[in-house]
C-alpha cells in the first residue's frame, strides 16, 4: 500500500456515549473511485469530516500522500490537495454562480479574464452556464449539489470526497455527475464517493467499503460485496 | 459595461451634490447638517464593511471612535502634535486597538466577536474616564482646531472648510473600502460570510481574512474619530458619544441604509438624519424614533432602502427595454 493517497487507520469518534465511528481503517489509490456506503448513521459524513479536519478524530491516523494529516485545521488540509462536497450542498448562496466558482479558482491563482472563461467553461460542463448570473440561492438542490462539485473540482484537488452526491437529484443530474467523477478519476484524482444506497453506485465505484454502525462491515469489489449475506442483512435489516 | 457606465455616473452625481451644496448655500446649519451626515453615513458604511461583507459585529465601533478622537486631541494637548498628522495616529491607535481586539475574538463566532468588542469599547470608555490627570475626564479636553494649511483657515468658525476635510476622509475611505470589497479579497470576504465552514474547506484562512477586515475598519474608525474631535472642539468620554447608544445609530443606519452595499449608508445617513432634524423637538427619543424608522422601512425594503433602489432600477429597465 505505498501508493495508496489515502489511508485511514483505526480512526475512532464518539459524539458523547455514541460510537459513530468505531476502528474504522480503509485506502484508496491514485485514480481510484471508491464507494463508502452504508445505511443511514453508520458514519460515513463522520469519517468525511475527520478525513477534512472538521472533527478532531478521537484516536487512529489519517494519511495524506504519506503525511499524517490527523486532526490539522480544514485549511490547511483543503490546500494540501484535498477537497469535498457536503450531504446537504454548501454554496455561497448571495454570490452569483460565477462568483462562486471565481472564489474556488483564487486558491490556484487563476484570476480576471481567465477565471472568467474557466468559470464559464466549467458552468457550460454541468449545464449552468445560463444561470451563471444568477445568485447560488436560486438553484434547485439537484443544481447546488453539481455547482459545489465543479466548486470543488476546480481547486485541481488530489483527493475529492463526494457526500451523497446523488441524493435528490434528477437523474440528468445524476448521469451528468457520475460523468465529472469518472473524467476525475481518469485524470488521476482519488475519489471517494458515499452513498447510502446500493443501486446508484455500480456505474461508478468498482471498490467499496461498506459501513454498519460505525465500523467497517466488509471491503471489495462491488459485485462480491453484494452478494455478501452480511450485507444484504444489514440492508434488509434496515 | 452598461450597468457600469451608470454606476460611475451616479457616483460622480452624488460626488457633486455633496461638494456643491454646502457651498452653494453657504449657510452654517446646512453645513452642519451635512457634516452630521457625512460622518454617520461613512461610520455605517465601516460599519458595513464589517457586518454586511464577513458577518463581524463591531458593537464598540464608539469606543474605537473615541479612542482615536482623544489620541489626536492628547498627541496635540500634550505634546503639541498637529491634528492634521493626529488624524493618522488617532487610526494608528485605533488600528493596534482593532488588531488586539481581533486576535482576542474572531477566533468566536457571532455575539461573542459582538461582546468582546462592546467590554473593549467600554474598557476604553472607562480608561478615559478615569485617567483624569491625563484626559481630565469628564471636564473635558479642549481640542486644538485644525492648523490652517494653504492659507485656509480649519478653525471651527469656517465649517465650510471642516465639512471640506470630512469631505476628503470620506471619499478616500469609500473609495479604499469599494476597492477592497471588489477585489480579490472582497470575494473571499462574501465567501466567508455566506459560508464560512464552505470557504475553509475550500483552503480559505477565514481568521487572517476577518482579521484583515476588521484591521482596516479600525484604523478608519479612528481617523474619523480624530476628526469628530477637532469639529466638536471638546471630548468628554460619555455614553452618548461614544457608548452603546452611538453605536445603536450607526448600526441603524447601516440597515436602513441596506447590509452588503456600503453606498446604502448614505441613503440611510440622509434619511435619518433628516428624520433627526425635522423631529428635533423631540430629541431625547430619538432612539426610539431611530427604531421606529427601522422597523418601517425594513417591513417595506427587506434588503434596506439601497435593496428599495435596485428594485426600482430593475423595474424601470424592464419598462424601458423593448421585450424580446
Ligand atoms: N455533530 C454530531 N453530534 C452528535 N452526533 C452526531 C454528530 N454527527 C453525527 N452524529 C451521529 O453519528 C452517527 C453517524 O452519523 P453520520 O456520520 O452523519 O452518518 P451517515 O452519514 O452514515 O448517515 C449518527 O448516529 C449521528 O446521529
Ligand atoms: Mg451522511
Amino acid at each position: 500500500m505505498v501508493d495508496s493517497v489515502l489511508r485511514v487507520d483505526g480512526i475512532q469518534k464518539s459524539f458523547g456515549g455514541l460510537r459513530a465511528v468505531n476502528d474504522v481503517s480503509f485506502s484508496a489509490s491514485r485514480g481510484e473511485l471508491l464507494g463508502l456506503i452504508g445505511p443511514n448513521g453508520a458514519g460515513k459524513t463522520t469519517i468525511f469530516n475527520m478525513v477534512s479536519g472538521i472533527y478532531r478524530t478521537d484516536s487512529g491516523q489519517i494519511f495524506f500522500d504519506g503525511t499524517d494529516i490527523t486532526n490539522r485545521h480544514p485549511t490547511r488540509i483543503a490546500r494540501w490537495g484535498i477537497a469535498r462536497t457536503f450531504q446537504v450542498p454548501r454554496t455561497f448562496n448571495n454570490m452569483t454562480l460565477e462568483e462562486n466558482i471565481r472564489v474556488a479558482l483564487l486558491q490556484v491563482n487563476i484570476v480576471d479574464a481567465e477565471a472568467t472563461r474557466q468559470a464559464c467553461a466549467v458552468l457550460d460542463e454541468v449545464g449552468l452556464y445560463a444561470k451563471r448570473h444568477q445568485n447560488a440561492s436560486e438553484l434547485s438542490g439537484g443544481e447546488r449539489q453539481l455547482l459545489q462539485f465543479v466548486r470543488a473540482a476546480v481547486t485541481r484537488p488530489r483527493l475529492m470526497m463526494l457526500d451523497e452526491p446523488f441524493a435528490g437529484s434528477s437523474p440528468g443530474a445524476i448521469d451528468c455527475m457520475v460523468e465529472r467523477t469518472v473524467a476525475l478519476s481518469r485524470s488521476g484524482v482519488t475519489c471517494l464517493v458515499i452513498s447510502h444506497d446500493i443501486v446508484s453506485l455500480p456505474r461508478v465505484c468498482e471498490r467499496v467499503v461498506v459501513l454498519l454502525d460505525g465500523a467497517v462491515l466488509t471491503q471489495g469489489k462491488l459485485e462480491d460485496v453484494r452478494e455478501d449475506p452480511k450485507v444484504i442483512e444489514a440492508y434488509l435489516g434496515e | 459595461m452598461l450597468a457600469s457606465r451608470w454606476k460611475y455616473a451616479g457616483f460622480s452625481l452624488v460626488l457633486l451634490f455633496l461638494a456643491a451644496v454646502p457651498a452653494v448655500a453657504n449657510n452654517n446649519y446646512l453645513t452642519a447638517v451635512f457634516v452630521s451626515v457625512l460622518l454617520f453615513f461613512i461610520l455605517a458604511a465601516l460599519f458595513d464593511f464589517m457586518l454586511g461583507y464577513l458577518n463581524i459585529f463591531n458593537f464598540g465601533i464608539g469606543g474605537f471612535m473615541a479612542l482615536g478622537a482623544y489620541t489626536s486631541a492628547l498627541l496635540a494637548y500634550h505634546y503639541g502634535i498637529s491634528p492634521w498628522f493626529g488624524l493618522l495616529a488617532g487610526g494608528c491607535a485605533t488600528l493596534l486597538l482593532g488588531l488586539f481586539a481581533g486576535i482576542i475574538t474572531l477566533r468566536l463566532r457571532g455575539i461573542y466577536v459582538g461582546l468582546t468588542t462592546l467590554f473593549l469599547a467600554e474598557f476604553v470608555l472607562f480608561a478615559l474616564s478615569n485617567l483624569r490627570e491625563y484626559t481630565r475626564g469628564a471636564a473635558g479636553l479642549q481640542v486644538s482646531s485644525l492648523p490652517d494649511l494653504f492659507g485656509i483657515s480649519f478653525s471651527r468658525s469656517n465649517p465650510l472648510a471642516l465639512y471640506y476635510v470630512l469631505f476628503v476622509i470620506c471619499v478616500v475611505i469609500y473609495v479604499t473600502l469599494h476597492c477592497v470589497v471588489n477585489s480579490r479579497i472582497g470575494l473571499v470576504f462574501k465567501a466567508i460570510r455566506d459560508d464560512q465552514l464552505g470557504a475553509s474547506v475550500l483552503g480559505f484562512n477565514v481568521v487572517r481574512y476577518k482579521l484583515l477586515n476588521f484591521t482596516i475598519a479600525s484604523f478608519f474608525i479612528g481617523v474619523v474619530g480624530a476628526f469628530y474631535g477637532n469639529y466638536i472642539g471638546i471630548l468628554v468620554p460619555t455614553p452618548q458619544e461614544f457608548g452603546v447608544a452611538r453605536t445603536t445609530e450607526i448600526l441603524t443606519i447601516a440597515y436602513v441604509g441596506g447590509r452588503g452595499t456600503l453606498w446604502g449608508s448614505l441613503l440611510g445617513a440622509f434619511a435619518l438624519i433628516g428624520l433627526q432634524e425635522v423631529f428635533s423637538v423631540v430629541d431625547q427619543w430619538r432612539l426610539v424614533l431611530y427604531g421606529a424608522f427601522l422597523v418601517f422601512v425594513l417591513m417595506v425594503f427587506p434588503r434596506g432602502l439601497a435593496g428599495g433602489c435596485k428594485q426600482l432600477a430593475a423595474w424601470i429597465t424592464r419598462q424601458v427595454q423593448p421585450r424580446r
